[in-house]
């Protein structure tokens, strides 16, 4: 079954002096299964990080809709957006957007206080959640005193603690040394094999050849999509590789 | 580089940053403007000239110190937001190529922009406002108004110099702070996670014993005498509990709270909480100020104009008759009245000793050390039936005993040194002699049955107080037929010069040319009060717009970040708000309570300073009048500050 829908996306800007119309998207179509993990990618400007903002429900398509389990997220009004991203979707941002007020444990359950959950749940699924990433012996500490890559799993939690249909990575790995990187991909890789639905934005070649399908966009369009299958990730590595030299040189369309 | 583009930069600059460096035009101008008033009600001869003017001069003089100091003080906070706030953008210069002394030299155009125009908006201010001010003070002060209008060229001259050495000093510390500084760091200020505060418990301990201690001075130190001695180490008492306070106990109190998992993880409380945990430890010390200044405004608010508002009754009492003296021998001043031609419709002349001493139970001891001190008016059976009208005979060993406030002595005897008085009632005369309300300590009268037993009193002080002690004194009161002021005070020289002229000790009071003196007092008092609350006020104020102005920046992250995580844009608004009025409300809060506390204390000092005006109920509705109008002043800059902060954030 599709847990995301995306039909027929358009988005266009206008910029702010003058009527120059930029389009960032032009009618993007996909569908994600549930369990599945895909990325996308594409290059700076390339309309991505406006297609996951409509994902995510923080920006309008100016045409097409985007159903979530069936339901159309253009249709929910707009007091109920906030509840509905705590409720549905989960975050993973590049620079962690953690808050630096609250302790790592308080930043993972912030969803869930915002959510009004009682205190006993909250003690139900923090600690299984910690542990498998590898953070129980860090809730206590301020984002300001661990490392990048604890953050990024401390913002990982964050997302996951909801239990979301859908979970939304924007450029996860782009603030992280390699090796953070790979441990979160890693992570990633242990969530998605429990059922969790991930969808990543990345233009790392890395982080996207952990994926099961990536989606390949330019100027607005979808260009191409590569399904890993049994290959190994770095086996999808060089495909990827090969895709986005070819789409660079102007080569390759989506079917 | 052109050197045409040094000027321009800072002119952008200044314009770009609207937001923070208009404010700080208006502060400095406000501030220009207020030394300038100030400045010319203290050295402008024409007004020490006047009658009783000096008095005026002398407190423009201590609020002219007041305003100086604290402007420096407040011009350089307010210059420290500025730069902390700009900090990034020298980062950038330097990064693109901006060497240091280009660097300097943009701040030191920006210095001089705005200085000059503080200049101007304050002189302009200043001269516009100086003469309505000066118009205002003399009718509070009850003197003519002299017409014409004059710039004081001195006051022009100290208002500059302030200026330019206050910009000087700002300017040295914003150069040393960039220029010391590199280009990486200046960049990345600001974006640096803060450390969560520590509860300092020792500091929370001394805050509750200091403000404990201010408190209850305030409420258990009855003696007006001993107040006044304490009132000012217990108000810095109360301060340093403030500032203690406000950095540790907020910290203690936030924490403990945020222990309670059960109140601590509810949407609303979570973030506030947290929030305010870190708000708390950079703003403790400002909100502290803020809750001082408060303070300050409104204990002067009250007493100022419960003083003012007290006047007439207060000289009423305190001159019952035109002129009142008292001396050894009254003959060269009755002299010199009978010379002058002036027609006596009244008079009363007694023999009477004043003196300290005081009262343990019914023995009078004297010793004037003690703060339970009080004085005693001493006087024959004879001068007592002069002043009612009705003879009175006292058996000897009978006496007359009672305070001036008509409160019943409780024992039936009084002790005084070998003699044991038998009371048989108490005062019940006419007062003609107003001194006895200039004590500060409470009064008690003494009618002895004859004029040796008053020289028996005498001796029994001159034991005592030996060169200190006081003498038996005839004590003169009258009204003349006169009625214009410049012929009562020309007879009161006559008679000061007659006495001086003579061997004849002693002194004499005019309550006509006195009162002058009173409403010149008490009016400038109340001057003084509106100035300084006024500047403290503004400067409040600022304090306040500046502190939520930067929070804005700080927060603007945080609320982003919450709404992607799923708190909706009116969520964010509420807990904003909460966020907002809890920083703001609680000084003003404090302020109240800190007021409220030091009410009973200044209610017995008000009574002595203010003869007469001993009505709680004056100083309770000044006081919430006060704090109605400062609260009200308040609420508006919240409500503008409230607004910039949420388009700031939103």
């Amino acid at each position: 079954m599709n847990i995301l829908q995306v039909e027929n996306l358009k988005k266009t800007y206008t910029t702010r002096f003058g009527g120059n119309l930029v389009q960032a998207l032009s009618d993007v179509s996909f569908s994600v299964e549930e369990g599945e993990y895909l990325a996308i990618m594409g290059e700076s400007g390339s309309g991505k990080t406006t297609l996951l903002n409509i994902l995510a429900t923080l920006d309008k398509p100016t045409s097409g809709r985007v159903l979530l389990d069936g339901q159309d997220t253009g249709h929910i009004h707009a007091g109920r957006l906030a509840a509905f991203r705590r409720d549905h979707l989960g975050f993973v941002f590049q620079d962690f957007n953690l808050l630096d007020t609250f302790s790592l444990r308080d930043n993972i359950l912030l969803p869930l206080v915002l959510a009004n959950t009682p205190v006993r749940e909250m003690d139900r699924r923090l600690p299984p959640l910690a542990e498998s990433l590898g953070l129980e012996k860090l809730l206590d500490k301020f984002p300001y005193e661990v490392s990048g890559g604890q953050k990024q799993r401390a913002a990982v939690g964050r997302a996951l603690i909801t239990q979301p249909r859908l979970l939304l990575a924007d450029e996860p790995t782009g603030a992280l040394d390699s090796h953070a990187a790979d441990n979160l991909l890693r992570i990633f890789d242990e969530v998605n094999q429990l059922g969790q639905t991930v969808l990543m934005v990345t233009h790392s070649t890395k982080a996207a050849s952990h994926a099961k399908r990536v989606l390949f966009i330019k100027d607005g369009r979808l260009y191409h999509q590569l399904y890993r299958a049994d290959q190994t990730p770095e086996q999808m590595f060089a495909r990827i590789s090969d895709t986005l030299s070819a789409i660079a040189a102007g080569g390759v369309r989506y079917e | 580089m052109s050197n045409r583009l040094y000027p321009r930069l800072a002119l952008s600059n200044l314009r770009k940053n609207s937001r923070f460096v208009i404010p700080y035009i208006l502060a400095g101008g406000g501030a220009v403007a207020m030394l300038y008033i100030v400045g010319m009600l203290a050295m402008d001869n024409g007004l020490g000239n006047m009658f009783a003017g000096y008095w005026v001069s002398l407190l423009m003089a201590m609020g002219l110190g007041v305003v100086l100091v604290f402007g420096v003080i407040f011009m350089l906070y307010i210059n420290s937001f500025l730069q902390r706030q700009r900090l990034r953008e020298f980062g950038l210069y330097a990064v693109l190529g901006m060497e240091k002394r280009h660097i300097a030299l943009v701040l030191l155009f920006e210095t001089l922009f705005s200085g000059l125009a503080m200049l101007a908006l304050g002189l302009a201010a200043g001269l516009g406002l100086g003469k309505l001010a000066f118009l205002v003070l003399l009718r509070l002060i009850r003197l003519p108004v002299p017409l014409g209008f004059t710039v004081c060229v001195p006051a022009l001259a100290l208002c500059a110099a302030w200026l330019g050495g206050v910009l000087v000093l700002s300017l040295l510390l914003n150069l040393r702070r960039v220029l010391t500084a590199d280009p990486i760091q200046l960049l990345y200020q600001g974006r640096k996670g803060e450390r969560e505060p520590r509860t300092r418990w020792l500091l929370v301990l001394l805050g509750l014993l200091t403000l404990g201690g201010g408190y209850a001075v305030a409420w258990l130190v009855t003696s007006p005498v001993a107040l006044i001695l304490v009132f000012f180490p217990a108000a810095v008492l109360v301060i340093i509990g403030t500032y203690c306070l406000f950095t540790a106990g907020s910290v203690a109190v936030l924490k403990a709270l945020r222990r309670d998992r059960r109140y601590y993880y509810r949407p609303r409380h979570f973030i506030t909480v947290s929030g305010l945990l870190y708000r708390m430890k950079q703003n403790a010390a400002g909100l502290a100020s803020i809750c001082v200044l408060s303070t300050m405004v409104l204990v002067m608010m009250i007493c100022t104009v419960s003083l003012y508002s007290g006047i007439s009754r207060s000289l009423d009492m305190r001159y019952p008759l035109q002129f009142c003296g008292s001396m050894s021998d009254i003959t060269p001043a009755r002299q010199a009245v009978e010379a002058s031609g002036a027609r006596i419709l009244r008079q009363y002349e007694y023999d009477s000793i004043a003196f300290a001493a005081q009262l343990a139970d019914d023995v009078l001891v004297p010793d004037a050390t003690a703060d339970t001190v009080c004085e005693i008016y001493a006087l024959t059976a004879e001068g007592y039936t002069t002043l009612t009208g009705k003879t009175l005979t006292l058996e000897p060993g009978q006496i007359l005993f009672g305070s001036l406030e008509g409160e019943t002595f409780p024992w039936p005897g009084l002790t005084i040194g070998d003699t044991r008085w038998e009371i048989v009632g108490g005062w019940d005369a006419p007062i003609v002699d107003g001194r006895v309300y200039a004590y500060m300590a409470p009064v008690y009268y003494l009618v002895v049955p004859t004029r040796a037993d008053l020289e028996a009193i005498e001796r029994f002080q001159q034991q005592a107080y030996g060169e200190h002690a006081s003498a038996i004194a005839t004590v003169w009161a009258f009204d003349t037929a006169w009625t214009e002021t410049a012929d009562i005070a020309a007879l009161k020289a006559d008679i000061e010069q007659a006495v001086e002229n003579s061997d004849v000790s002693g002194w004499i009071d005019c309550g006509a040319t006195d009162r002058q003196e009173g409403y010149a007092m008490y009016g400038g008092f109340l001057f003084l009060g509106l100035t300084l609350g006024l500047v403290f006020l503004l400067a409040t104020a600022l304090i306040i717009y500046y502190k939520q102005v930067n929070e804005g920046y700080d927060d603007r992250h945080r609320f982003h970040i919450l709404q992607q995580v799923g708190m909706s844009h009116r969520e964010v608004q509420a807990t904003i708000r909460s966020q907002v009025l809890t920083v703001f409300f609680l000084p003003l809060l404090t302020a109240g309570i800190h007021t409220a506390a030091a009410f009973p204390a200044m209610t017995r000092m008000l009574s002595v300073l203010g003869i007469g005006t001993n009505r709680v109920t004056l100083y309770a509705v000044c006081g919430l009048a006060a704090f109605g109008v400062f609260s009200l002043i308040y609420v508006g800059v919240y409500a503008l500050t409230a607004r910039v902060y949420t388009r700031i954030v939103g």
